[in-house]
């Protein structure tokens, strides 16, 4: 069994990420290339509490102008954001690359579902129904309105640093509502480009407000802003753990977060699966992102028949996967920063004797002294980690309920469904799942029992459609969701009217008009 | 133009060569509000008139590295910050002609390995076949560093320039540094002048990166920064008669170890110089008729074919001289936030792009990626010399 411990420890002369202290005492955030630590990208001033605060007063002021802009109007807005993105999708692109290190393949497609998610709510404000509804009385109607909730805080994570911000700010914006968006302080240049495209498409300067800060501001901040009740909304994405406190808070003033959250997701292989898709699946979907995504693959369960030829099929497609430079045609690049890099270290503590680790020459980072054959580029001068299939994952073990959020993915066996079911539910996390099999009863019954909010069948964990609900339970969430039409419903709030013109006071229930029946009648 | 500079910056940068402009473009890109000054104009001044060659294949593990993070700046600058540099990366080639330099060079590819850097010692049969035009008859064996290469200094200098515009910083030209407001070691203010006006603009850091100019900046500041201007021609020649131009294209910087005769591929000829140490230090770019002489000498045995060719151009330029004939890079540590970069005598245009990114994490106060403790100007006090042997 290869050393479980990390071949190098962290270089210790690499630069420390993300902070210093000026002389003067200002405290600065500093965005690094991943790939390449030499290269910063930007930096700005770490904002206190107070300054979260003031931009959320000056958001929360913004909104009521906001709300008056017509719905069709504000789709207009959204229209020219979409168009703005696709003209800007190349350099928006290659700054994702630059800043958190994906290939820039994934990249433009990360952009590209940034401007799919405008292309559907454009229109939806020409849309954003509500219904008429008849009275029980005459000479009176019912309405629903969907209005907006007011303020949304919107807390994003930095891995998908344009896609997910987009999934919240477009509805919010195009609903109604005015946003701070607090992205994650390894994005703050792509945020600033973000941000400045919503302007520049008409989006209005305090009707979207962008502060980065660390996550202590800015939960010192959220409990200020709720309890001086600027925010209506708050969406999340990141940790469980952070969700969690997040829930607990917006709970304690009565609000229902957005939470998106992590997960351990399963696929299923089924003794009749693909074994091709099987693989292709599996390498994409647990090493894809370096495995930083939600959706990653944690576990893959193969049924005994097919497990011995599952295994040797995606461990050789591990061992020979290309890693490096994330401009060049890799697999994947970098950790997003040094402390995903450091946390997947960690991670690697979890494997246990009775695993049998797979996939590389060796684990953790990739250095010249613990080299990865096939690397493109040079390793030492990012963040960059060996692929690690770990064998043996069973209930019970630290891996099977641990989301890692590395390349590093679980690989199990089970004998029946029933059993598989059981491994894919056990966690506690219920974010994404997969099954392959072309079984149509085997289907709906993973289907029907699974307790994930998002199931693929023949299809890796990752890489959802703009327009489909996105979302998780348990662990994974609160049950929000994201996307398409189901999103509106975080962002408004079902307003019911009735408007009685009758000139009298009809009481409901009491006042009903009732038509004779013949209760005794039969045929 | 009217004269009207930026009441307040965050850093000040004295001087626009390669150095000025490659800290301008990363300090702006990084977010800092930036002011470059440039006497005269952008790339008017050592860098453009560099030779252009730009190499990783040093003695000294701290050039080493400057050159091999410069090399990797260049061949990404198309995308950032953006521009067109002509890089080849024809390679540099060491001859060496006496053992000692060999065992010299061989002690140096170790280094270079150590720290990433592709190089190797070769014998006099591949040394010809990489450089048919030179002459090695007398030539023991060679260092061939085969990432290095050639480009054109003031292209890379407009680069820089254009990206840091680009990037918001502010770049004036004919405007000369006056001096500054310093006081209990902090920094307030930088005076400067364009013709009769003048001003002040606030500031709490500089970066004096004035090249051949740099000690009466120093002054100003009190800080003693011991460079000299040395006058070094260059010769430019049209096609080689008798010679298969694609040979020619093909040729890696040459170097003669001994004597510093170099030539590399430049246009359809070569572009061709030697370091001629009788030249005093001083102010005078006036050229010096027997150079060519010198130069001609050299090349009829070092590069016979080359002494065929016609001279189509040349042009003399500064070297800014150290006392160790080493770059002088690092911070004051009497006056907060006074930077300085200067003293490269002779490997400044190429290592200036790298610089420029350690000068930016300077002032962020984040680590820099290489460690340019070494390059202090603190070590005249303390009489530590840097021994770089390979020097052209």
């Amino acid at each position: 069994m290869p050393a479980l411990q990390p071949a190098v420890p962290l270089n210790q002369h690499l630069r420390a990420n993300c902070r210093s202290t000026r002389q003067d005492g200002r405290v600065q955030i500093i965005s690094l290339n991943p790939a390449d630590t030499s290269d910063v990208v930007t930096t700005l001033d770490a904002p206190s509490v107070q300054d979260v605060v003031e931009a959320t007063r000056r958001a929360h002021a913004a909104q009521a102008e906001w709300a008056k802009v017509p719905a069709p109007a504000r789709g207009r807005v959204i229209a020219a954001v979409g168009r703005l993105m696709e003209a800007n999708k190349e350099s928006l692109a290659a700054l994702v690359t630059r800043e958190i290190g994906k290939t820039y393949a994934e990249a433009l497609g990360e952009v590209q579902e940034v401007i799919d998610t405008c292309d559907f709510f454009l229109g939806e404000g020409r849309r954003l129904y509500g219904q008429t509804v008849p009275s029980e009385m005459p000479d009176k109607q019912l309405f629903t309105f969907r209005a907006p909730v007011g303020t949304a805080f919107i807390i994003t994570a930095g891995n998908f640093p344009t896609a997910v911000p987009s999934w919240y700010i477009v509805p919010a914006l195009l609903c109604g509502n005015s946003v701070v968006w607090k992205p994650a302080e390894v994005s703050p240049a792509i945020s600033h480009a973000m941000t400045s495209i919503f302007h520049a498409g008409g989006v209005p300067e305090d009707v979207l407000v962008t502060i980065v800060a660390d996550g202590a501001t800015t939960g010192a901040a959220l409990e200020q802003v709720l309890e001086q009740r600027l925010v209506q909304k708050v969406g999340f994405t990141g940790s469980t753990a952070v969700g969690r406190a997040i829930g607990e808070l917006t709970g304690r003033h009565l609000q229902s977060a957005c939470l998106e959250l992590g997960g351990k997701n399963p696929m299923i292989v089924m003794p009749d699966a693909n074994i091709d898709l099987v693989v292709e699946g599996a390498l994409f979907a647990g090493f894809g992102t370096s495995g930083q995504r939600c959706t990653s693959l944690g576990t893959l369960w193969v049924h005994d028949d097919i497990y011995d030829e599952v295994k040797t099929r995606y461990v050789a497609a591990v061992q020979s996967a290309v890693v490096g430079d994330p401009r060049q045609d890799v697999l994947y690049g970098p950790m997003i920063s040094q402390a995903y890099l450091e946390a997947h270290e960690r991670n690697l503590e979890l494997v246990q004797p009775h695993h049998t680790v797979h996939g590389s020459t060796g684990i953790g980072r990739i250095t010249s002294a613990n080299p990865r054959e096939g690397f493109v580029g040079d390793p030492e001068a990012g963040w960059f980690a060996h692929p690690t299939i770990v064998e043996g994952v069973r209930p019970g073990d630290a891996l099977y309920d641990t989301e890692t959020f590395g390349p590093l993915v679980g690989l199990g066996r089970f004998s029946s469904l029933d059993e598989a079911i059981k491994l894919a539910n056990g966690h506690g996390y219920g974010l994404s799942s997969a099954i392959y099999t072309n079984n149509p009863e085997w289907v709906w019954k993973f289907r029907a029992q699974v307790s994930s909010g998002m199931v693929s069948v023949n299809n890796s964990t990752s890489g959802a459609e703009a327009h489909l609900p996105f979302g998780g339970n348990g662990r994974s969430g609160n049950g929000s969701r994201q996307s398409g039409v189901w999103v509106l419903d975080q962002f408004t709030r079902w307003q019911a009217v009735n408007w009685d013109y009758s000139g009298r006071l009809q009481k409901a229930q009491m006042d009903v008009m009732e038509l004779p029946s013949d209760p005794e009648f039969r045929l | 133009m009217t004269f009207s500079p930026p009441e307040s910056v965050d850093v000040v940068v004295i001087g626009g060569g390669v150095v000025g402009c490659s800290a301008a473009f990363h300090l702006a890109e990084a977010g800092q509000r930036v002011l470059l000054v440039e006497k005269s104009a952008i790339a008017s001044g050592s860098s453009s008139k560099a030779a252009g060659g730009v190499r990783a294949c040093f003695s000294d593990p701290v050039n080493v590295a400057i050159g091999k993070r410069s090399l990797a700046l260049l061949a990404d600058i198309g995308q950032r910050p953006g521009g067109e540099i002509d890089l080849h990366r024809v390679g540099y080639l060491f001859l060496c002609t006496t053992s000692s330099q060999l065992d010299d060079f061989a002690a140096a590819v170790e280094v270079h390995n150590s720290l990433g850097v592709r190089s190797s010692m070769i014998d006099v049969e591949q040394a010809h076949q990489l450089s048919p035009l030179a002459n090695v008859d007398d030539v023991l064996g060679a260092c061939w560093s085969p990432d290095d290469g050639t480009c054109t200094p003031e292209a890379v200098v407009q680069a820089y320039a254009a990206g840091a515009r680009r990037c918001g910083a502010v770049l004036m030209t004919n405007t000369e540094f006056v001096g500054a407001d310093v006081r209990d070691g902090q920094i307030y203010s930088v005076e400067i002048r364009s013709g009769d006006e003048s001003a002040h603009v606030r500031t709490s850091a500089v970066v004096i990166a004035a090249g051949a100019w740099s000690t009466s900046v120093g002054e100003a500041f009190g800080i003693d920064l011991p460079v000299e201007p040395v006058r070094r021609e260059i010769i430019v020649t049209g096609p080689i008669p008798g010679v298969d131009p694609a040979v020619v294209a093909r040729s890696p910087m040459t170097i003669d170890a001994a004597s510093t005769f170099y030539f590399h591929a430049e246009g359809r000829g070569v572009l061709a110089g030697f370091s001629d140490s009788s030249v005093e230090p001083g102010f005078d770019l006036t050229r010096d008729p027997s150079y060519l002489e010198k130069l001609v000498e050299l090349a009829a045995f070092r590069a016979p074919h080359l002494v065929e060719a016609e001279v189509t151009g040349g042009w003399a330029g500064y070297y800014e001289v150290s006392p160790d004939h080493d770059g002088i890079v690092g911070q004051s540590a009497d006056v907060s936030r006074l930077l300085y970069a200067t003293g490269f005598s002779g490997h400044g245009f190429l290592q200036g792009p790298a610089i420029g990114e350690i000068l930016r994490d300077l002032i962020l106060d984040c680590e820099p990626s290489i460690d340019i403790s070494p390059l202090s100007a603190t070590r005249f006090q303390t009489g530590v010399r840097r021994d770089e042997r390979h020097l052209v």
